[in-house]
């Protein structure tokens, strides 16, 4: 299915009729996105509108749920806060509160992507989810020392989110009833980018953020209290 | 009491990354694997 293509994204909603639409499909690669603008856009902004148009479009006529889960990125932040003077180094900065600001393309077309549901959904038909995930092994032979972040890796990051959306109308639910926007952060513990590809490969050299050819944000470390909270105390239970 | 599980998701970008690891957890339900073809 090409989902810049709406003909083709309808026939295959109305054939399969969804209860969820998980939907992971983006342009990923953020210098490429630097490189190539029009098709960044074509597939994370445009694409997800038309997604999301049929999920509204399927809601609409038939009275189904269609309910849509949004992958999105710790990258929408700027990575540029300060750390508060009482910072004790064991939780990151960013909640689900915090207003994005991001620095590069590629973000900004999934922050583009989140406003597709936040201005135009109810609140209660979408979850975003804000992650930040690598292959195993760590994918490159260098890796910052000065760049911070919750990434974690995608054998373990991937069960946690499976578990958000086996459980939806849990978190959709408790979200709501909470009175907290539809977004939601799973991620792992802050940690420099050189501290997590040493997990996997031991052979990573340091660099800075400057050797980087690609604007990158600092530290886009996410306080994921809110997912821990809910998975620990109901989902798990 | 829990309530019921979603029986049918569609699944965008079933060829990535995250989706390898993703689906494999999901695999109770009936899945409908979309792969992302993006016509230029």
């Amino acid at each position: 299915m090409d989902i810049c293509d709406i003909d083709q994204v309808r026939n295959v909603f109305c054939l399969f009729r969804p209860d969820v639409v998980l939907h992971l499909a983006a342009f990923t690669d953020v210098a490429g996105a630097e490189k190539d603008r029009e098709l960044c856009h074509k597939i994370n902004v445009r694409g997800t509108n038309i997604l999301s148009r049929i999920a509204a479009e399927i809601r609409a006529a038939r009275g189904a749920e269609c309910y849509f889960v949004y992958i999105s990125t710790d990258y929408v932040f700027d990575g540029e806060r300060d750390y508060p003077s009482d910072y004790d180094g064991k939780r990151g900065l960013y909640s689900e509160k915090d207003c994005p600001n991001p620095i590069n393309y590629y973000a900004e077309t999934k922050l583009m992507g989140e406003k597709i549901f936040s201005n135009h959904n109810n609140s209660r038909n979408y979850l975003i989810i804000r992650t930040s995930f690598k292959p195993v092994p760590f994918e490159h032979p260098q890796a910052p020392t000065d760049m911070w972040t919750s990434a974690g890796y995608v054998d373990q990051i991937g069960p946690e989110i499976a578990l958000a959306v086996d459980d939806y109308e849990f978190v959709r639910d408790y979200l709501y009833e909470s009175g907290r926007p539809s977004i939601i952060h799973i991620a792992q513990e802050r940690k420099s980018v050189f501290e997590l590809a040493q997990k996997t490969n031991l052979d990573v050299k340091p660099i800075t953020r400057a050797d980087i050819p690609v604007r990158l944000p600092k530290d886009t470390s996410l306080d994921i209290s809110l997912w821990q909270e809910i998975s620990r105390n109901f989902i798990r239970s | 009491m829990r309530i019921p599980k979603p029986s049918k998701i569609l699944v965008t970008g079933a060829a990535g990354l995250l989706a390898s690891k993703l689906v494999y957890r999901l695999d109770s339900h009936k899945l409908m694997l979309s792969k992302l073809i993006v016509i230029a």
